[in-house]
């Protein structure tokens, strides 16, 4: 009866084998691991590549287009991006038609000398805080029809003014702000504040008339409470928002704390909420013309770069 | 000159000139000559030289290592020469006079270049310790 054949040298062929197995594992996952170096390296060049891009986005073109020079001497003043105040400079100056210096970022002080004809109190140093504190609360209202007129000219009364509390802050002030940087003290903006103020121009704002689910105490609304996409409009300018629960208007300013996504159309804007959605109205598809069609694609490539940069991060 | 602490951290990197002038300890030139310390460091170099052969610097962008200069070369010009394709070379111009947008973009070769070093660095350690490793393994079976 035959049998298998056993050969002499059988161990040290496995032996052999074992060996070639072990080297063989051992190169794959070296390959591996240098293929997941590489990963690595292009994961953070991605990350720096989108940090810089966020960066660049976020810095005011004046900003970016200053010298080296003067930025390095700015750079120890300036903490945030709200700390350079230039762009909302321009803004201001646009708004009175003095566009003789607009982007230079040191017209602190010569933009404002208009107003030291008027108010012989404030000493040039006064002026460009007082107008730094403006411009930062300015920036944020749409000039109404008095604006240029209320920007040219000082109140008559200077019971109100209160230019006198601006002085004890000038020194800092001024030479902080070597190039328009303003830092804007609490008092300053108290006083920009209290001033020129009329009912017409101030910011349309939103009632709610049924205050029940909203008025708990310091409930912060952490998910969203309307629907995950809903169709809403922007209130006309001056409009009182009211909203009685049945058609949800868009508030001029976003008091959720969620993320959230906004879509101009035809009519109105399409309002998406961090919910799950079941099913798009098709009549609300078709107010969608090609641009927001194409601008809605570029968001959701930017929803998912995030996305994939938070996996990244999270596999770390 | 004001105080730059905020961009120290990259003083590794030599991001800024004054980086690059504080990175030489030696120089054999004077402050007058052609490429004197500063000029150095406004083209870009930082000193990467010893006690022995204290004229080597390299550039902080595309990390071009150059010795053997003579107090009349332009490190500009020797630059250009042996680097074209330096993103710095082709900007062409200080610290200084650049705005902040190109400071950036500098800034942004400077560090990929300074992630592909650390990653080559790392690669070329991480295979000459498991080559030796399989040496051990194969000798020892």
């Amino acid at each position: 009866m035959p049998r298998t054949k056993i050969s002499k040298n059988s161990k040290r062929n496995r032996e052999a084998a074992n060996r070639e197995e072990k080297i063989r594992t051992f190169e794959i996952k070296m390959d591996s691991v240098l293929t997941n170096i590489d990963d690595v390296e292009s994961r953070y060049k991605a990350m720096v590549e989108i940090q810089l891009q966020a960066l660049t986005t976020r810095m005011p073109t004046e900003l970016r287009e200053m010298k080296m020079a003067l930025f390095l001497e700015l750079l120890p003043n300036l903490e945030h991006f709200a700390d350079f105040k230039p762009s909302d400079q321009t803004q201001y100056l646009g708004s009175q038609s003095l566009c003789a210096n607009t982007t230079t970022g040191n017209g602190g002080t010569s933009s404002n000398s208009r107003n030291d004809e008027e108010d012989s109190c404030l000493s040039g140093g006064a002026i460009s805080a007082y107008g730094g504190s403006m411009r930062s609360v300015k920036a944020m209202r749409t000039p109404g029809p008095l604006h240029s007129a209320r920007a040219r000219r000082e109140r008559r009364s200077r019971s109100a003014c209160g230019a006198a509390k601006v002085l004890p802050n000038t020194s800092s002030a001024a030479t902080g702000a070597a190039g328009g940087v303003v830092r804007s003290s609490s008092n300053a903006s108290r006083i920009s504040r209290s001033k020129m103020r009329t009912p017409m121009t101030a910011r349309p704002k939103a009632f709610s008339a049924d205050r029940t689910p909203r008025n708990l105490p310091k409930q912060r609304s952490t998910s969203p409470s309307t629907p995950p996409m809903a169709f809403l409009r922007w209130p006309k300018p001056g409009e009182v928002a009211l909203s009685k629960y049945g058609s949800p208007i868009v508030a001029q300013v976003m008091p959720d704390k969620f993320a959230n996504c906004n879509i101009p159309i035809r009519n109105g804007v399409l309002s998406l909420r961090p919910k799950k959605l079941d099913e798009v109205k098709s009549d609300l598809v078709e107010h969608l013309d090609s641009d927001t069609l194409s601008q809605i694609k570029t968001l959701h490539e930017n929803l998912q770069m995030i996305m994939n940069s938070a996996k990244m991060a999270g596999l770390k | 000159m004001p105080s730059l602490a905020k961009l120290d951290e990259f003083r590794g990197l030599h991001l800024l000139e004054k980086h690059r002038i504080e990175s030489f300890k030696d120089w054999p030139f004077s402050a007058k000559s052609a490429c004197s310390i500063g000029k150095m460091a406004e083209a870009g170099f930082y000193w990467t030289g010893t006690k022995r052969e204290n004229d080597t610097a390299t550039c902080f962008v595309c990390g071009k290592t150059l010795d053997g200069w003579e107090s009349e070369d332009d490190p500009w010009k020797e630059h250009l020469k042996h680097a074209p394709q330096c993103e710095f070379v082709k900007l062409g111009c200080a610290e200084k006079d650049m705005t902040v947008d190109q400071f950036l973009k500098i800034f942004h070769a400077v560090v990929n270049s300074s992630i592909e070093k650390s990653v080559k660095q790392f690669k070329a350690q991480f295979a000459k310790e498991n080559e030796s490793k399989l040496n051990e393994f194969t000798r020892s079976h």
